[in-house]
């Protein structure tokens, strides 16, 4: 269980986060969406202990990151958005020292490594020198070392950025595998799309505030109360419109050509089908009807006005 | 915090093994480090023949000299990178995000450093005794005091790269602080003291100057036959520069330890 609270970060005359404040249970994954210098980075410091909040605070399971740092470290993993690799280590070296420094026992420490080679798909590199690694690697490999811990809460600073298509499908498999888990995953990415399909939640943060908080259906119904219909009909759209306008749960119909027309629809499905065999035994010639989603982007831009600060 | 954890158990000897390869020709630079490692053995080696040879004219106080100002070079060398190469690599927050303590991070960096100058020193130890033959006023009490002052010294500066280090962003302004400072006080506070107070003074603003400390020592009578008699004769024991040198560099270190700071150079809620 993740709870933010209040948190704040103010560097002299810039407030980077104001008062965010949100919380998680495990099993979440939470896409932590906000433009460039939106307060993401300081967020995601702030709960990975990093940096002190100027008021304001978080706990894990608990452990709250002012009184007792040291266990929220043990309960954590952090993947900064920039990061290095130690030279002239390899791969299970590197991996073993972290396992020593998260005290994981002398004894378990190998076939940890093992398992989070394996999840990570790395196993073939594992007498590799990091150095020798891809970028798309080194990710993993960073990835595979927030893991050796087995961390309640797992802190991912744009884990996408730098890996190809394939890499990204594989990351996001692997994002929703540590989530059916049982673990707490933050996600911050610019991508909207991406997020959206494994995400049970999303957060929407600008100017160092959250304007949306929740999952992704509801967020998506805050802002799109009414559901739009998309017809098309092979011709007569006009006298369709009409016609349209009288029936039940319309509140409005638009034509946007002869061919196509937008409906605000307030009923639910069984009444959609009801329309749509209303519409086939009045003898028109439909050719498409289905509803139109709102996608995340679309929140995305109508919440935010792209300020920076 | 026990020595155990401090020191036995610390998990950043993996350090050491880092430095050994990166000697031992693994890495990209391998190549250039074996080249400069033959260097130095054949320097070394040079060394030996000559101290060797020429052992009746030798005095202990130049392999001693010698071993300060390798010393001196070395010791920023190695350690001038413990924190700041490491923010410059963003390796940094990933280690303090970990459950080690600031302790841990700052102790476990200065023990590669310490084994180093160590094992330098010791590779001189066969130097010194062989040039005893040379020198006539040379005892035994006067090396160890000697080299009190000179270990004493290089453990401080370890212990200044370390904290210059954990202020710096980049290895390479580190080091150039580094030398800086050296500069500063082993060159110009001399030539400053030297033109501030009387020269049978000076001893007491050089207290802790090891060069002027070597000669002071091996030489006693050296200042005070010039001018008369210094006034400060029992500042220069050795053993009380080696006290002042490790308690400005556990005072150093503890203020190290306390106020380490992230990549960015800010705080985090470490204790
Ligand atoms: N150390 C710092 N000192 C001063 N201001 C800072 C510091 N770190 C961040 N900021 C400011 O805080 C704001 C939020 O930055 P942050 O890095 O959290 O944004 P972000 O959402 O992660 O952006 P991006 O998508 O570009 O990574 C920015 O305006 C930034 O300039
Ligand atoms: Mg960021």
């Amino acid at each position: 269980m993740l709870e933010v609270k209040e948190l704040w970060k103010v560097y002299g005359p810039l407030t980077a986060v104001k008062g965010v404040s949100f919380s998680l249970k495990p099993g979440d994954i939470f896409g932590f969406i906000g433009s460039n210098g939106a307060g993401k980075t300081t967020t995601i410091r702030m709960i990975s202990t990093l940096l002190e909040p100027t008021h304001g605070t978080a706990t894990i399971n608990g452990a709250d990151i002012i009184r007792d740092p040291m266990g929220v470290r043990r309960q954590i993993g952090y993947m900064p958005d920039f990061f290095g690799l130690y030279d002239d280590v390899k791969v299970w070296e590197y991996l073993d020292f972290f396992a020593t420094i998260y005290e994981v026992p002398p004894k378990q420490r190998n076939s940890v490594i093992d398992n989070v080679l394996e999840l990570t798909d790395l196993t073939v590199k594992r007498d590799a020198f990091v150095q020798s690694l891809s970028r798309g690697m080194q990710q993993r490999l960073c990835l595979a070392r927030c893991l050796v811990h087995d961390p309640a809460l797992l802190l991912l600073d744009e884990p996408a950025s730098g890996l190809d298509p394939r890499a990204r499908a594989e990351l996001k498999e692997l994002i929703i595998e540590l989530g059916r888990m049982g673990k707490i995953v933050i996600v911050s990415s610019h991508i909207l799309p991406e997020l959206a399909d494994f995400c049970n939640c999303v957060g929407i943060i600008e100017r160092g505030e959250m304007l949306a908080f929740g999952p992704v259906n509801q967020i998506l119904r805050q802002i799109q109360p009414t559901r739009v219909l998309a017809i098309t009909v092979l011709d007569g759209a006009g006298e369709v419109r009409t016609r349209l306008a009288d029936m039940p749960h319309v509140l409005a119909a638009h034509l946007e050509d002869e061919h196509h027309l937008r409906v605000e629809f307030n009923g639910d499905h069984e009444q959609q089908s009801e329309l749509l065999a209303a519409l086939i035994q009045a003898n028109v010639r439909v050719v498409q009807f289905h509803e139109e989603h709102a996608n995340l982007e679309d929140v995305f831009m109508r919440l935010t006005t792209g300020a920076v600060q | 915090m026990t020595f155990r954890e401090l020191v036995i158990d610390n998990p950043l000897q993996i350090e050491f093994k880092r430095a050994f390869r990166r000697f031992f020709g693994v890495s990209r630079n391998g190549t250039l480090n074996a080249a400069i490692l033959v260097l130095c053995v054949m320097v070394y080696s040079i060394l030996m023949l000559v101290v060797i040879t020429y052992r009746e004219f030798m005095s202990p106080i130049a392999i001693l000299i010698l071993q300060l100002i390798m010393l001196t070079f070395i010791v920023p060398a190695n350690l001038h990178g413990a924190i700041a190469a490491e923010r410059e690599k963003r390796t940094w927050d990933m280690l303090l995000v970990a459950p080690i303590t600031n302790a841990q991070i700052v102790i476990g960096k200065m023990i590669g450093g310490v084994l180093l100058l160590l094992f330098v020193s010791a590779l001189l130890i066969p130097a010194t005794v062989l040039s005893f033959a040379g020198d006539n006023d040379a005892t035994f009490g006067k090396v160890l005091a000697a080299e009190a002052v000179v270990l004493g010294f290089a453990f401080f500066l370890a212990a200044l790269s370390v904290f210059i280090s954990a202020r710096t962003k980049r290895a390479f302004a580190a080091q150039l602080t580094i030398y800086a400072v050296l500069i500063l006080g082993l060159i110009v506070w001399p030539i400053f003291t030297s033109v501030l107070v009387p020269y049978r003074e000076q001893g007491y603003l050089l207290f802790m100057h090891p060069y002027y400390a070597l000669v002071r020592i091996w030489d006693p009578g050296s200042f005070g036959s010039m001018v008369g008699g210094a006034s400060d004769q029992g500042l220069f024991t050795g053993w009380l520069q080696l006290i002042v040198y490790l308690g400005a560099a556990a005072v150093l270190t503890q203020v190290t330890i306390q106020s380490l700071t992230n990549s960015d150079g800010d705080a985090g809620p470490r204790r």
